[in-house]
This record gives structure tokens, sequence and C-alpha cells, in this order.
């Protein structure tokens, strides 16, 4: 097979260099991994989400340093899906995520995660494009409307809204859309009317492509939104930096309230949008760090009735995913 | 012995669902990342009969994904064709055009969906424009590919027997590049089907197809619905793949 012992004696020195190579690789992979076991906090977030504007401060502003925490950021994801799957690999520590995709993960997938603290409450709207007559929910009936993804907290507020105006959802058009697409959609004539996650909805108001119908605020009254997750070993094994992470988080929600002016600069930067959507969007958007059981449990019910969870969440199950 | 050839076809996949069920009860492979077949097929069995979201059953998911690749391959298979056969015949076309083919044929269809939406809006016709790309280029450069390739014996030999262009091109030339044709066709339907999750990420009005229903799967975190729904796909490709090779056969009798 071999011409001469040269070319044999090539063949062994890379099999050789391969091999070294392998183990150098996964000698460091090892000693990096133990590294970050003692100290980093992997994060995750969901990328351009003024949600997650608490992160993104805390990072900023060196709020998670002051407690003596290392965080890292282990993802920027496009949605949380996909965060909650980094969690069943266990790569992620914490993460910033929709309600939705926390509870679905852990009913769904039993991926082992509990939710330590709420991110935001409200910051979500219902807008029609500015040609559409009418100004009340009432008036989408016969409507194509867009909801991010079936199951989302958006989709559970659509629903709410509709019931409250006495429409049945079978009399609208429902459209799955990722928000980013929403408004060339909206003035695309495509759609009707759009439910979203602020900014978008800002948005569509400050480039003067649609018009508010409804606040989610007026749909359901400090709805829950965003959460914390973290892992349960990380929990368990790290508590006291779980309660400094908290304590991080809220500092940020507190600088949110009391420092606008820097806030948005901060909104800006991570979602890559103009001030004055940042500035519009919120003032629609409550920052707190309080979970609200009684509230959680209302969204697991949507998800029950509408088959999106296999596995019911009882309420002793929901308790010990609340407890931190 | 026909009979024992077919079952042992079918004999190693069944061994391998087998070893795969057999790692996942043991614990080997946890279900959060692969679902095991049992579990895979009661999520197929969920999506028959429940439908996801609840309601939208899996065969209706199918039936508006097949009408999307049957209207993109359609449009595909339409202009590829010809267009193959005029490149193949005419070198100075061949020319003019092999830069930009070979220039557009790299993009992925998934870099087309904003534009897609952008020149056909949400829904029917931007998916079936994505599933088209998807489709155009094998059976576009089969076709050219099989026209080059006709032995030029044959034509000589057409014309030493008086045969007129028109004849030759119609009578031989394309004759001789139906099987290259069928190979762009087999092989541009089956990634028309992959570029069908792409091609509903435009949007789906109809609250229907194959590729929605997977995203929704994993909206909500059901891997054994995504693998049942990524499963389904593949069948469907495979069934129609089955179809076109017996056509082949039946058209291509006088190979």
């Amino acid at each position: 097979m071999f011409n001469n012992r040269n070319q044999l004696s090539l063949l062994h020195s890379r099999l050789f260099t391969t091999l070294l190579f392998c183990l150098i690789l996964v000698f460091n992979s090892a000693c990096s991994q133990s590294k970050s076991e003692r100290t980093k906090i992997r994060l995750g977030y969901i990328q351009s989400d003024l949600h997650h504007l608490p992160a993104f401060v805390a990072m900023e502003k060196g709020f998670f340093q002051q407690q003596g925490l290392d965080v890292e950021v282990a993802g920027a994801f496009r949605a949380g899906p996909e965060l909650m799957s980094a969690f069943a690999a266990q790569e992620l520590d914490v993460g910033y995520v929709g309600l939705a995709p926390a509870i679905t993960a852990v009913a769904n997938n039993n991926i082992p995660v509990r939710l330590i603290a709420q991110v935001n409450t409200e910051g979500s709207a219902i807008v029609v494009s500015r040609a559409r007559p009418g100004s009340s929910v009432a008036d989408l009936k016969g409507a194509m409307i867009a909801i991010p993804g079936h199951a989302t907290m958006q989709d559970f507020l659509l629903r709410k809204a509709l019931k409250n105006a006495g429409i049945p959802v079978e009399q609208v058009k429902i459209l799955v859309l990722k928000p980013p697409e929403m408004i060339p959609a909206l003035t695309g004539k495509d759609i009707d009317a759009f439910i979203a996650w602020e900014p978008y909805p800002s948005k569509a108001l400050t480039e003067n492509k649609g018009k508010i119908l409804l606040y989610s605020s007026q749909i359901w009254p400090d709805h829950p939104c965003c959460v914390i997750v973290a892992g349960e070993e990380f929990l368990q094994t790290r508590h006291s930096d779980v309660e400094k992470l908290i304590i991080a988080h809220n500092q940020a929600c507190r600088f949110i309230k009391d420092r606008r002016a820097e806030a948005i600069d901060i909104g800006v930067k991570y979602t890559g949008m103009d001030r004055a959507t940042i500035e519009t969007a919120l003032g629609h958007i409550t920052y707190h760090g309080l979970l609200d059981k009684q509230y959680t449990s209302e969204y697991v019910d949507f998800l029950k009735v509408l088959r999106y969870i296999k596995q019911d969440i009882s309420d002793a199950l929901l308790a010990k995913m609340l407890k931190r | 012995m026909n009979y024992f050839k077919e079952k042992s076809r079918l004999l190693f996949p069944l061994l391998l669902l087998l070893l795969w069920q057999a790692v996942s009860t043991l614990g080997l492979l946890p279900s959060s990342k692969i679902p095991s077949p049992v579990q895979i097929i009661s999520g197929i069995k969920e999506l028959a009969l429940v439908g996801l979201p609840s309601g939208s059953s899996l065969f209706m998911h199918c039936f508006e994904s097949l009408l999307r690749v049957t209207a993109g391959f359609t449009m595909a298979a339409a202009i590829g064709i010809p267009l193959g056969i005029l490149i193949g015949w005419l070198r100075f076309l061949r020319n003019m055009l092999t830069p930009i083919i070979e220039t557009i044929r790299p993009i992925p269809p998934l870099a087309w969906i904003p534009l897609a939406i952008l020149w056909f809006g949400i829904g029917f016709k931007s998916a079936a424009f994505i599933i088209f790309l998807g489709c155009f280029f094998p059976i576009l450069l089969s076709t050219i590919s099989g026209v080059l390739s006709v032995d030029k014996i044959l034509i000589e030999a057409a014309k030493t027997l008086g045969a007129k262009e028109k004849k030759i091109f119609l009578n031989v030339l394309v004759p001789a590049a139906t099987p290259s044709i069928f190979t762009g066709i087999r092989i541009g339907l089956g990634i028309g089907w992959m570029t069908l999750v792409a091609a509903e990420f435009t949007g789906v009005k109809s609250g229907y197809g194959l590729g929605y229903m997977i995203m929704v799967a994993r909206d909500i975190q059901r891997p054994d619905l995504v693998i049942g729904g990524m499963a389904t796909i593949g069948l469907m490709g495979y069934l129609l793949d089955v179809a076109l090779r017996k056509l082949e056969a039946r058209m291509l009798q006088w190979r």
C-alpha cells in the first residue's frame, strides 16, 4: 500500500500529531470546565429583548460584580425554546426567558429548572394598522392577527382580550410570525393586527406604521411575563450566589426606574432600536423581581386547556418550581 | 428469494429501532434529548388524533405541505427542464448564463426569506418560491449535464440519415438526456422537502404545514413531536421518490 518507508513514517508522525492535538483539546476543555465550575456563572438571555433590560443593566453597571459574582454570557439566544434546550444540555446556570418556554420546558421535557425571580410584568400590546377603522377589540372580528407563537403569553393575552370583548376566537384568523416581521407584514397589508412584546408595538407607533389598540396592562393588569430561571443543581450547590444574583437583579430593576435616561441608553445599545422607541416602550414595562404564584397558575391553566403541556403541573409542582 | 430480500431490507432499520428503544429504556439516552421510538410513535398518534395546535390534524398539515412542495417543484421543473435543455444545446446561452447560475446557486434558500416576504407577501407564494429555489438548480444542472453527455455519434448518425435540426432535438437529444433529467427531478424534489421548514418560516396563513407544525412543537418543547414531524416529512419524501422511480422505469423502458 505504501511505496516506501518515508511515506509510512510520515503517516505515523501525522497520526501522532493529530492524537496529541486531540489530547490537548480534551485536557484544555476539562481544565476550563473545572475552572468554570468553580467560579463563573453562565448566563443566557434573549437577544434584543427589551424585557431583559435588567440583565443588560446589571452587566453594564457592574451590579453582578458588586455582589462578588463572576457572570459570563454563555449565550444570547434568538428564542426561549433554544435557551431552555441549553439548560437541558447543562450549558447554562441561569437564564432570562419568557414564562411560556420555562413552563413548557418543565412540563413537557422535565428540564430541571426553577423560577427564581420575575423579570417584568406587562409590556405587550395589540397593534392595528393605521388604516383600520375602529378602536376596540370588538372591531377585530374577521381580522388576520399575528402572534409570536402558540402557547406564548401574547397568545394567551389575545385570547383573553377577545374573550373579554365577547368575540369567539374562531371569528379571527390567527397567524404565527416572529416579531421583527410583524411591522413589515402590517404595512404590507398581509395582516390587520399583531400582538407582540415591547419594543415592537412602540416601534410601530414611533414609525407611524400602526396604532395601539390595547396595552397588555389593560387586558390583564400586572400579568407575568419574563422570569429568571436557574438550573436545579446550580440552585442547590450555589444557593448563596443565587441570592446575590437576585439582589443584583433587583438593583437593576430599581436603576431602570430611578435613572431612566441611562437605562434607555443601555436599552438602545442592546436592542439596536432608536431612542424614541425605547423610551416609549419602557413606559409600558414594569420591572420587578417578585413572582406571583396565582398569576403563574392562571397561565399554566391556559396551557393545560389548550393541550400545550402534556403533563399536568400540579399545585405542588408549581410551588416547587417557584421555591428557591 | 425475493421475499427474503424484502424482509432483510426491513431487518436492519428494525434492529436499529430496537437497539434505540433498548438504550432509551435503560436510561442511557435521556428523553429530553432524544425520545425513544415508542414515545415518538405515541407523539405521531397524538399529532394524528389531537393535532398540533390542538385541532389542527397531521393529515391537514401533510396536505398543505404537499400542495406547497408540488407548486414549488412544478414551477422548478417547468422552468428548469426547458431552460437546461436550451443551455445544454446552445453554447452561447451556456457561456452567457453559467456565471449567473453559479453565483445564485450556492445561496441558501433560508437567506431568501426576507426577500420572498417582500416580493410575494406572507403565505403560499413565498413558501412555494423558497421550495422552487431548492428544487430548481439540481433540475437545471442535471438537465444541462444530461444534454452535454449525449453521445455525439447519435447526433452525427441522425444527421447522416438526413434528420433536420428540430427532429434531432426532439427525437435524439431530449430522449437521450431524459435519464439525467429524471435524476435531477428526484434530487430536486428531495431538496424541495428539505427546504419545507425554511419555506414555512415565511408565515403560514392557513395554519397548516409540516414545517409550521415542527415549529409549534419546538415552541412548546416537545422533541417527540418534532421528531414525529421530521419522520413524516421523511416518509412523504420517500414515498414520492418511490413513485418517481416507478414513473422513470416506465418512461425509460427503452433503456
